[in-house]
């Protein structure tokens, strides 16, 4: 999973004298699920139209396995199967008819297409529903069917904006795992607001706002790095309350040390405290508390998007 | 452009209007259904009708005059006028405004014992200015003749080169199919634009589909409807009396030109609407422009702009449908064969050509998939 499938250097838009991408440089890495990440109107679907050759941009380049692309690149649409993140069928052809013909717009022949389209809707528990109109399915069997219509000409390189959106638990859980099985046999391009899927799914995350890369790193790696920090509860046995001992005892360690006198439980918040916890009992044990339970709340991805783009609610 | 490709989308168009009976209703019997409406409005009423004329006469004099309106009668035995005497010029004058007068009809003499008629009728009542043209044709020889004088004028009417009478019907019938055909401006521009508010025209436009590809497709489907369309409305128009007199296949040939530029154009609204409804509107108004500007229902007298191969070309000659409306007006009811309307088959194919090719132009611009 080393090799590059699609690099973005220095790209630059603007709409109407507003800057949707800024000097953005990144890369997307084969059989990789990217999570792409960042608010409304960060510029995540301007990126996304440029990185697809969909879009022009205004400055900088994008590379295709290494070999730059030029306007409205036909190699690339072959390579690529983007699934919206509104349901986009044909209402009145069935399930089957419209993985064909996409099949065949994409340049399939009719055989191929039927076989691939049959496959797919087995894989994603449609084949009950081949022969129904796609307007008679349920919301989840019509987001899955809009998955399928992605994939029926077998690109290299999958775009799902928001795949969960609307989805009952059942089709969640559905769409998650085939997205899952997926990976390493695709390169996955995942957008979503939906942190967990993002935390579940992606091996990296970039996130974007502004127009801007803010991060690209594995969830791991920015829940350690970026957000307020794990929080430990740690309930002291020895009954002892002197918060400024706890304090200084966790100076090196911890950002935040408070303690609940009710309940004799310190609360301490560390940027991956669960990789310091053994040196943050030490320390204090080393100054005289006895640790008893110790429950943790993990720095999630939610926490870290927060932490980056800001709390102010956008349009 | 790959015909393949071509082939299936106009499959898949048909599929789904097929699989959509309101749609399809519509665009299969709504224009036999215009034709239907043409014969319940205008089928009874044939153009050499028996006009009611309300007679006032004030002097026995006019016996003869009186005798003459009663003789006329039409090529086919029915008489001109169906006469109405009265005294009460009250009730005269209240006919004519409820059109239940043609005209009134009165008859005095003067003082040196001449009879002189005065006919009175509404401007604006089509069948007033039908009858009076035909009554001073037959009267002011009468009344020149009485007075000695010499004809000043001699009005010759009949129908030239009609074997049988044209009736309202018949007259209307060329425009209804004109009009029939123009509405496939918003039908088509609705269902691109359908595609557009789905997002599947994004999706086709992901594909290796071409803009022109995608276009000809549809425009296929949509001829496949109208070839049924033209045929409905003149088998329509046959079941309901129409009297043709040219060629059927030159009417049906004729009506699929036109079709084919109500396509073009639906495509050219299609590319400046956001959705169905808007596409409805703007092509509503596309093809109602078209109706009159075409003369379909009222001949339109514009002046000539220039001349192309002996023919007068004004403004309006720049629509398909003006030629495709006399094309078939002169087939259809005067019996016109293909050298007659050669020149005006030969502008409404490529005017249609041309406006498809404009559609496919703008909306490949507009579509384009690779944006600036």
């Amino acid at each position: 999973m080393t090799n590059t499938v699609l690099q973005a250097e220095s790209l630059s838009k603007s709409y109407h004298g507003l800057q949707a991408v800024k000097n953005l440089t990144m890369a997307v890495l084969e059989g990789e699920v990217f999570g792409f990440l960042g608010p409304n109107g960060a510029g995540k679907t301007t990126t996304i139209n440029m990185l697809c050759g969909l879009l022009r941009p205004d400055s900088g380049r994008v590379l295709l396995h290494g070999t730059p692309l030029s306007g409205g690149d036909e190699r690339l649409k072959a390579l690529v199967g983007v699934c919206p993140q509104n349901i986009v069928l044909w209402e009145r052809l069935t399930c089957l008819e419209q993985l064909v013909f996409i099949g065949q717009m994409y340049g399939l022949s009719a055989g191929l297409a039927r076989q691939n389209g049959l496959r797919l809707l087995a894989e994603l528990d449609l084949e009950e529903k081949r022969d129904k109109l796609a307007r008679t399915l349920s919301g989840g069997m019509q987001r899955r069917l809009n998955v399928a219509m992605a994939l029926v000409h077998d690109p290299q390189i999958v775009v799902l904006d928001e795949p969960e959106a609307g989805l009952d638990p059942q089709s969640r859980v559905k769409v998650r795992e085939y997205i899952q099985s997926l990976a390493r046999r695709k390169t996955v391009i995942l957008t979503t607001h939906n942190m967990d899927e993002a935390d579940r799914l992606a091996d990296r995350v970039a996130i974007i706002d502004h127009g801007e890369l803010l991060v690209l790193d594995t969830p791991e790696l920015l829940k350690q790095r970026v957000g307020e920090g794990d929080v430990l509860e740690i309930h002291l046995n020895n009954g002892l309350t002197g918060v400024e001992t706890a304090q200084k005892a966790l100076h090196s360690l911890a950002s935040e040390v408070s303690l609940d006198l009710t309940s004799q439980v310190l609360r301490v918040r560390s940027l991956n405290a669960v990789g310091r916890l053994a040196d943050i009992l030490e320390a204090l044990s080393a100054a005289g508390f006895k640790p008893g339970q110790v429950n943790l709340h993990a720095n999630t991805l939610e926490d870290v998007f927060i932490q980056l783009t800001g709390r102010r609610l956008r349009e | 452009m790959n015909l393949t490709k071509i082939l299936l989308v106009a499959r898949k168009n048909l599929l789904e209007i097929m699989r959509e009976p309101v749609l399809l209703g519509f665009t299969l019997l709504m224009p036999a259904f215009f034709m239907v409406i043409n014969y319940i409005g205008y089928g009874a009423s044939p153009k050499t009708a028996t006009y009611p004329i309300w007679i006032m006469q004030n002097t026995p004099q006019a016996d003869t005059l009186i005798a003459r309106l009663r003789a006329e009668r039409y090529a086919d035995g029915r008489p001109a006028y169906d006469l109405i005497f009265t005294r009460d010029h009250a009730a005269a004058e209240a006919a004519l405004v409820e059109k239940r007068a043609a005209a009134l009809l009165v008859f005095d003499e003067d003082t040196s014992g001449q009879v002189f008629v005065t006919m009175r009728g509404d401007a604006l009542n089509m069948a007033f200015t039908r009858a009076s043209v035909q009554i001073e044709a037959a009267l002011v020889p009468l009344l020149e003749d009485a007075q000695g004088k010499p004809r000043l004028l001699v009005v010759s009417m009949q129908p030239l080169g009609l074997a049988r009478p044209l009736s309202d019907f018949d007259a209307y019938t060329p425009g209804m199919m004109v009009f029939a055909l123009l509405m496939l401006i918003p039908q088509t521009a609705m269902l691109v634009a359908r595609e557009l508010r789905l997002g599947t025209l994004r999706r086709l436009q992901l594909t290796l589909l071409k803009p022109a590809e995608l276009l000809a497709g549809v425009s296929l489907a949509q001829m496949f409807f109208a070839v049924i369309q033209v045929l409905l409305m003149l088998v329509t128009a046959l079941l309901f009396g129409f009297h043709n007199r040219g060629s059927l296949p030159l009417a049906l040939g004729i009506g699929l030109v036109l079709s084919f530029s109500s396509i073009g154009m639906g495509l050219v609204v299609a590319c400046f609407v956001r959705n169905d409804t808007d596409a409805l509107n703007t092509g509503s108004v596309a093809s109602m422009l078209q109706v009159f500007m075409s003369g379909a229902f009222f001949p339109m007298t514009v002046p000539a702009v220039f001349t192309l191969l002996g023919h007068q070309i004004s403004p309006f000659d720049f629509l398909p449908a003006t030629h495709g409306m006399l094309a078939l007006q002169q087939v259809l009811t005067g019996g016109a064969g293909l050298e007659k309307v050669a020149f005006r088959l030969a502008a409404a194919t490529l005017l249609s050509v041309l406006y498809f090719l404009l559609g496919v132009w703008i909306f490949t611009r507009r579509q384009r998939v690779y944006s600036k």
